[in-house]
């Protein structure tokens, strides 16, 4: 399956781009996000660390299912479909 | 002992008399937010025109400001509000609040009107009333410009603290705001700018040389422990994300959850919203990073359009507000013709949210047809002539002018208002969340989410994570004790005066920090409690104002927001569970009934002198 995932603020995470990045990952039928960060990892050595702490997302930081944090879904276990749109989001300010 | 000294200032007779406030009345309401919206309750005749001479401004930085390097160069403008016919509070970062504390004042209260304009000049104790003819008309960075040439400064806005209208404020427009010092930072809302153009003051100048720390008795302590903080505030990774890519970094994440408003509120979600996105901004348009004094964070970025039709001279500082406000908001995606409006209202001297916003319903309402204006949205030239015309109050401008609450009425579609008590919202859809269903409806200024930031428990989780669309009997008990909490602690910032940026993170400043600063400071013994509750009291002073006004008492929601959200991730949802529910919560949590503080209240919070009231 096709997802789309989208980091926010790279420069934030370290990443080289100033724009988000957008990238379509295809995934075994089943995946979940920690998957998804996994797969991010092998792109970008290190991203994991950035976004998770003892198998948990860092305080302050998330990740979204279209739309949805996945601290009210099933977490780093929730499972994704063809076509979910993943965000990858920093902390802000506004 | 803490000493707040206040200048005040009435421009009919130009006579200029010195307060000064000490411990009994600071450790009840410290300065800012507080002090002055106290002191308007007490002062401010009840019934009056806001734009007549009998209005007041009050203009205080507070007991904390620009002391330390801790995000407390910020600044409190508080009136009787031209816009909502109640009280306002405004607030601008920038190096106003350190240079008038510098100047030897903590503070200016402006009262009365001249005959013909006037600048104040505040140089080392010293008040000074100069004409100000010449400068009438000018727009904001060629006012500042030109002060500063005047009396002796350089042109660059770090040599002294100017604060200015443009020609919005002088002519009267209820959505003016106070350009200030250092760089286009604004106490934008309620129309504070009008109040200044009623008054004939096109600007205030303060420098001077005060020792800021002369009141502390442990100078080396207080630096340790404020120096202490800062570190720890920086350490904290809302700072970092910050500094990097300023406020908008939130149009990506508020666009993701379906909170964006889109088109006068008509939906939370546009696949093209991309292009106003912070990144996106940062990679094509910002030319530097900038801060306020003394402000660690350093969180504003400066951005230039250098060709194409929408380019402008010199640079502008933009936000995450005002990019959604003047682009999505009114239809616009185009970034450089966003960028180009924010720019034109700085100049022309706007609160950039409360334009977006009557530029919204004017489109909704032309669209309709109930309003003959040929502008559809996203009309980028169309939009860039509208802002010109209201800021001159030029034909159809002149409805404009008086803000989106008028101009719905006028026009006889009280709908087309998005907003509550008169001003309209800010940047994020109270159905996607919800606990803007409640801190916007029962903000004391109304259409506002600085006196409570749902974002922080909603997405950052501070102090504590609430599901954004979760209606359970826990979540809307949840929702009400978290917004109460977020209210004292924000009139807190806003007294102190410190940067609400600041609280965002668990590494942030605190209730407990404050205390911990002010005993070092002025020798008090102070708890985190005892601070907190001057929140507290400052959001009940505001309250008893509306109560004096017989105006927006009861909170009420926004009828649009009964309607679902029609399309993107939280399509479906409605603010008027969470309201309906919570606010019976809410009242009981603050002790009000029906909005209206109550005796036991008051006397609990030490307010009995304003019994009378009830
Ligand atoms: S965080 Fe930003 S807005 Fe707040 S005081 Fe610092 S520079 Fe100013």
């Amino acid at each position: 399956m096709r997802v789309r995932v989208v980091i926010m603020a790279p420069l934030y995470f370290g990443l080289g781009s100033v724009d988000q990045i957008k990238l379509d990952l295809y995934l075994e039928d089943g995946a979940t996000i920690r998957d998804v960060v996994n797969k991010l990892n092998d792109i970008y050595p290190g991203f994991k660390n950035k976004i998770i702490f003892q198998d948990k997302i860092i305080e302050m930081h998330d990740i979204l299912v279209n739309g949805r944090s996945i601290d009210f879904l099933d977490g780093l276990n929730t499972r994704l479909k063809d076509g979910d749109v993943v965000v990858v989001v920093s902390p802000f300010g506004g | 002992m803490a000493v707040f000294r206040v200048a005040r200032i009435d421009l009919a007779t130009e006579k200029v008399t010195e307060e000064v406030y000490k411990d009994d009345v600071l450790k009840k309401f410290l300065g800012g937010r507080g002090l002055g919206s106290y002191l308007a309750l007490k002062e401010i005749p009840k019934g009056i025109d806001p734009l007549s001479p009998s209005n007041r401004l009050y203009i205080f930085a507070g007991p904390l400001s620009a002391m330390a390097n801790l995000s407390t160069s910020r600044i409190t403008v508080v009136t009787k509000s031209p816009l909502t016919g109640s009280l306002t509070h405004a607030n601008a970062g920038g190096n106003f609040a350190y240079w008038i504390r510098k100047s030897g004042y903590d503070g200016l209260i402006i009262e009365g009107a001249a005959e013909d304009p006037v600048y104040i000049v505040v140089k080392e104790g010293d008040v000074a009333i100069k004409p100000a003819k010449h400068l009438w008309g000018k727009w904001t960075g060629a006012t500042i410009k030109a002060m500063l040439r005047e009396n002796g400064f350089p042109e660059d806005e770090k040599s002294a603290g100017v604060a200015v209208i443009g020609p919005a404020g002088e002519n009267l427009s209820r959505i003016a705001g106070i350009r200030m010092s250092d760089y286009e930072r604004f106490a934008g809302r309620g129309g504070v700018g009008a109040v200044m153009g009623s008054k004939k003051l096109k600007g205030i100048l303060v420098w001077g040389t005060r020792d800021l720390l002369r009141d502390v008795k442990d100078r080396a302590k207080f630096i340790a422990e404020s120096t202490k903080l800062a570190q720890r505030l920086m350490s904290g990774p809302t700072a970092k994300a910050l500094h990097i890519y300023g406020t908008n970094l939130l149009t990506a994440v508020i666009n993701s959850i379906g909170g964006y408003p889109i088109r006068n509120f008509e939906t939370g979600y546009a696949e093209e919203a991309d292009k106003l996105t912070g990144e996106y901004v940062k990679k094509s348009y910002v030319v530097e990073t900038h801060a306020c004094m003394m402000c660690p964070i350093a969180c504003t970025q400066h951005v230039m359009v250098r060709s194409g039709p929408f380019k402008f001279v010199g640079k502008a500082k933009y936000e995450y507000e005002s990019t959604w406000s003047l682009g999505a908001n009114i239809g616009l995606f185009d970034p450089e013709a966003d960028l180009r409006l924010q720019k034109l209202a700085n100049e022309l001297g706007f609160d950039t949210i409360s334009l977006g916003n009557t530029l919204a319903a004017a489109v909704e309402l032309a669209k309709k047809g109930k309003l003959k204006l040929d502008v559809d949205w996203g009309d980028a030239g169309a939009l860039v002539d509208l802002v010109i015309r209201t800021a001159n109050r030029s034909d159809i401008g002149d409805d404009l002018a008086e803000g989106d609450y008028r101009l719905a009425l006028k026009y006889g579609d009280p709908s087309a208002f998005r907003g509550s008590r008169g001003q309209g919202l800010p940047a994020y859809d109270p159905r996607a969340l919800k606990g803007f269903a409640l801190s916007y409806f029962t903000a004391n200024r109304g259409g506002d989410h600085l006196e409570a930031y749902s974002p922080t428990w909603e997405v950052l989780g501070v102090p504590e994570k609430v599901d954004p669309l979760c209606e359970t009997p826990e979540c809307i008990e949840k929702q009400a004790r978290i917004v109460v909490y977020a209210q004292h602690l924000m009139a807190l910032t806003d007294s102190v005066t410190y940067c609400k940026f600041a609280t965002l993170d668990r590494e942030g400043i605190f209730e407990k920090d404050l205390a911990h600063l002010f005993n070092i400071a002025y020798d008090w013994d102070v708890t985190p409690e005892d601070v907190l509750t001057i929140g507290e009291r400052v959001f009940n002073v505001e309250r008893l104002f509306h109560v004096k006004e017989g105006k927006w008492v009861k909170d009420e929601l926004n009828p649009h927001f009964r309607n679902p959200l029609p399309t993107g991730p939280a399509k479906g949802h409605s603010a008027a569970k969470m309201f309906d529910e919570g606010i019976k919560i809410y009242y009981k949590l603050r002790g009000w009934v029906d909005g209206k503080p109550t005796y036991d209240t008051l006397k609990r919070l030490g307010l009995e002198e304003f019994q009378y009231l009830l």
